[in-house]
């Protein structure tokens, strides 16, 4: 839906209208990450096939769903926004893997909601059966991106939904923690909420690696409007023997996600004393209105 | 103060009274604005709400009913308030939809809330919702005509500050509607009442 807005502007001490019109928010939010797990040998393939390693921005990302732009991407480990109407919606790589396997969360092939956010991560390893036949006589190891969990601090209201997001590491399978209640096998994203106020860690392990991330529960509704995603600068991690492999690790830009409280749906019941208080003030207001009104009623129809 | 109350209050009864007498739509075409009279939907298409039609990621609820309990009601969409309540109807006899949350018939729970009271102590709109039985049928109307039918599979009543917001209006999972409304004790201080009556409906066809 499309809004038609005025505002005034002060220019030179004249009063300048200008007019804009401003799409609504209602679409749908998607940050998808991409991340890529490289042998530690270098290439999948040996010579004389491709001999460099993969980046996030050596596959190409396709959106399918209801109005998604971008609709085709390069990917990134820091997370490309997408915006889509409500509706189902699947996250794709739409080139030629070669050699790698593509993994996709559960927010990959999802439905959006107006004014909802979600992660899709979707996270590509080494296939190595299926081009070079002697893999398994070498005992490849895959560089592991480092594990994060993001947003590393954040903060929500109590009982407020918030999410993390488990960025890095090897895929499979994501375990979970908080202080109460262990979250075993729940994939890259993390939707929870606290019922203590206070500092809350929540922990996430894959594979041999662990990340923590905090979040500060306060008493009150944690207003979303409030929130501001700090970005983060990319750096450069991961280096091996035999073939240099670098590897890009960004940080994203998430957006925790809030449901609002119950709705107040009541009114104060009027006491006897105040009704009848009421009625009196109606009552003298009809008594003194009541001349006026007949002489406006005769002016009206003379 | 108590003239502006009992104005509200009469615009109130005088919107039941025609509620009543001359159907359904009279008050709301009594009140509303020109643009808004005229429902186009002439004929009800009533089916079983599916999370898997296509047809469901563009319902926009314009009206709810709860036959059992008398309520038949314009819906208003409505977002979040600064407090991060969510919003109400601007009257007594409309509900409100939490339109950034789930919709009828796709992903997550349809939520909608209405007055339980006005300002004359008089029933508001889902002042009877405390008297719904499970297995009572509520549908849910769009501008088109089409009708989702839902069942009462859950009644529940919860601190007002302690409700788990996060599955009430949860966006994932089975389509469901909830219909919140207060109820409890009016608590001066906090100007509101102490309990929050929240009534789950899944699809009452597959």
């Amino acid at each position: 839906m499309t809004r038609f807005i005025v505002s005034f502007a002060v220019v030179l001490g004249v009063l300048v209208p200008s007019f804009a019109f401003a799409q609504s928010t209602s679409n749908a939010l998607l940050s998808v990450y991409v991340q890529v797990i490289n042998p530690s040998q270098g290439s999948v393939y040996n010579y004389p096939y491709n001999t460099s390693t993969r980046t996030p921005a050596d596959f190409s990302v396709q959106v399918s769903g209801n109005s998604p732009s971008p609709s085709t991407f390069w990917g990134s480990q820091n997370a490309v926004q997408v915006s889509l109407n409500p509706g189902a919606y699947n996250v794709t790589i739409a080139n030629n893997p070669y050699g790698y396997t593509a993994d996709y969360s559960a927010g990959c092939n999802n439905t959006a909601v107006a004014g909802g956010t979600g992660s899709c991560v979707i996270t590509l390893s080494p296939n190595y059966s299926a081009y070079y036949p002697y893999g398994t006589n070498y005992p490849y190891q895959n560089v592991q991106p480092a594990l994060s969990c993001q947003p590393v601090t954040q903060t929500a209201g109590l009982r407020q939904n918030v999410r993390f997001t488990a960025v890095g590491g090897v895929g499979g399978t994501y375990n979970w923690r908080t202080a109460s209640q262990n979250y075993p096998n729940v994939g890259p994203v993390l939707t929870v909420a606290f019922d203590q106020t206070g500092s809350q860690l929540v922990t996430v392990t894959n594979a041999n690696q662990s990340a923590t991330c905090e979040v500060t529960v306060t008493q009150g509704y944690f207003n979303p409007a409030t929130v501001t995603n700090p970005t983060y600068p990319t750096y450069t991690t991961g280096y091996s023997t035999g073939n240099a492999i670098y590897t890009n690790y960004g940080t994203p830009t998430l957006t925790p996600t809030y449901y609002p409280r119950l709705p107040n749906t009541g009114v104060e019941p009027l006491t006897l004393a105040q009704l009848m208080i009421a009625l009196a003030l109606l009552g003298a207001a009809v008594a003194v209105g009541a001349p006026y009104l007949r002489k406006a009623f005769a002016i009206v129809t003379r | 103060m108590g003239a502006i109350v009992v104005l509200v209050g009469a615009a109130d009864i005088v919107s039941r009274i025609a509620n009543d007498t001359l159907g359904p739509d009279a008050g709301q075409t009594l009140f509303a604005p020109a643009g808004a009279i005229g429902n186009p939907s002439i004929l009800d298409v009533v089916h079983g709400a599916d999370a898997s039609t296509t047809q469901a990621l563009d319902f926009v609820p314009t009206r709810l009913k709860v036959p059992s309990v008398g309520i038949d009601a314009k819906v208003d969409p409505v977002g979040t308030r600064q407090d991060g309540t969510m919003a109400t109807p601007g009257n007594f006899t409309d509900t409100a939809w939490y339109k950034d949350g789930g919709i009828p018939g796709g992903q997550g729970n349809a939520v909608f809330a209405g007055h339980v009271n006005n300002a004359l102590t008089l029933p508001g709109v889902f002042g009877h919702l405390n008297q719904v039985h499970l297995g009572d049928y509520v549908t849910v109307q769009d501008i088109d005509g089409h009708t989702l039918v839902y069942k009462v599979t859950a009644i529940d009543q919860y601190p007002a500050d302690e409700a788990p917001a996060a599955s009430i209006f949860a966006t994932t999972g089975p389509s469901q509607l909830v219909l919140i409304t207060c109820d409890g004790e009016w608590v001066p201080a906090q100007k509101s009442f102490d309990k929050r009556l929240v009534i789950t409906a899944k699809p009452a066809y597959r």
